[in-house]
């Protein structure tokens, strides 16, 4: 019985140790642009069109890989998305590169492409904002997944959420008829793959992968590495 | 009506025995590390390059390091936003006590008691179901892919769901090792 037991415990701690000292595979992407795109040459467009929240030249990076109407993504938005924002990125000490990853409903790939439409008007964080809010709001706080797919952000309820943050919704709808930001957004999907992304939210700090909208406290530690 | 008095009065005898157990500090405190490691588990599930990381890696104090789980597990046994966060909590402690009365039967019987359903199918549903939590939709998406299925608005429902079965079967799993440790508490009397 006691040797059963022994090999039992030698077999978990050689696994643990196999596991703790197993070479680690880091994401493809870098946090300098620069680097990165001078190592991959072939790296797509996106590069230069990135959506970015926060001081473009902070010290410290968040690459976030989300969807607006994927309810997790709203959870971390209003959790620990809110606390980096107030503590970090209002501060200028870290920037949140927002990369769209569409999981949800056509109407959802149309926000995430909008996205690049405010960037034109120079409102892309209130429009990611106001985009989180009504979803989390109106629907997931209650429980209401259905609304992932069902399509809820309709012509109204988009014009609605421009016109509360100063947007020209004209402009927006022009920007979008002309599918000018098409290529942008799906070259920037495609650098999911590299980062080995495989749902929503997906966060790279520091190089690390961190999945899922975990507490504060996770992003908090990588990050303060990352300012060191 | 007698089957219905007898699964009654089985269970009894089930959960005072599974109480007798736990009179033994060593078995609560083997319950306790069962629930966190656990918990730990479900939600690290999709983590586990990040924490190699931070324990290997990560240029931090031990103190800091420490804290950074304290903070962890604080929050998962603080925060119940929803259904599936107490679902986990709630299934974490079942499978610290499951584990607690499993070790308390193989000391006393040794492994040709242990019933067949002792945690594993329980454990696997609840770290998909919990992992979903954690991990949003990085882990029944591809799932469900790999079947042919495309996305679907239920993989928060289906996350709950696995979480639910997974307490199921692990209260049966409690239920068996608590009717056995009755058996060797009797024998010993």
């Amino acid at each position: 019985m006691r040797f059963v037991i022994g090999t039992i415990i030698g077999i978990l701690i050689i696994a643990a140790g196999i596991f703790i000292f197993w070479p680690d595979e880091t994401p493809a992407t870098t946090q300098n642009t620069s680097a990165s795109t001078a190592a991959f040459p072939d790296m797509p467009s996106a590069q230069t069109t990135e959506l970015i929240i926060g001081d473009p030249d902070a010290k410290a990076t968040i690459i976030e890989y989300a969807d607006y109407k994927c309810p997790s993504c709203g959870e971390f938005h209003q959790n620990a998305g809110k606390q980096l924002r107030a503590n970090y990125v209002d501060k200028g000490l870290v920037k949140i590169i927002f990369r769209p990853f569409p999981v949800y409903a056509v109407d959802g790939a149309q926000a995430l492409i909008g996205s690049y439409c405010a960037l034109d008007q120079q409102k892309f964080s209130e429009y990611h904002d106001a985009l989180f809010e009504y979803m989390w709001v109106n629907h997931f706080r209650a429980g209401d997944y259905q609304k992932a797919i069902d399509s809820v952000l309709t012509e109204k309820v988009m014009n609605d959420l421009l016109g509360k943050i100063g947007m020209d919704a004209k402009a927006y709808k022009e920007c979008m008829d002309s599918k000018r930001h098409e290529k942008a957004y799906y070259d920037t999907i495609e650098l999911a793959a590299p980062d080995d992304i495989q749902g929503t939210p997906s966060f790279i700090i520091n190089d690390q992968k961190i999945v899922g909208p975990q507490p504060y406290s996770v992003f908090k530690t990588l990050v303060d590495i990352q300012l060191r | 009506m007698s089957k219905k008095v007898s699964l009654l009065l089985r269970f009894k005898v089930s959960v005072r025995s599974s109480v007798k157990v736990f009179a033994r500090p060593a078995y609560i405190f083997l319950a306790i590390f069962g629930s966190l490691l656990t918990s730990g588990l479900i939600l690290w599930s999709l983590n586990f390059d990040l924490i190699r990381y931070v324990i290997v890696e990560a240029p931090i104090s031990t103190f800091q390091k420490l804290n950074f789980f304290f903070d962890v597990y604080k929050d998962i046994y603080t925060t119940y936003n929803n259904v599936q966060n107490a679902g986990v909590v709630i299934f974490s402690i079942l499978f610290g006590i499951n584990l607690a009365l499993l070790v308390f039967v193989l000391k006393h019987r040794g492994f040709q008691s242990i019933p067949k359903k002792s945690g594993a199918g329980g454990f696997a549903m609840a770290i998909i179901g919990g992992g979903c939590i954690a991990c949003g939709t990085s882990l029944i998406a591809p799932l469900l892919a790999t079947f042919g299925a495309s996305v679907t608005p239920l993989i928060r429902d289906l996350a709950t769901l696995f979480t639910f079965v997974g307490i199921l079967l692990i209260t049966y799993s409690i239920y068996k090792l608590g009717l056995i440790c009755s058996y060797i508490f009797a024998s010993r009397a």
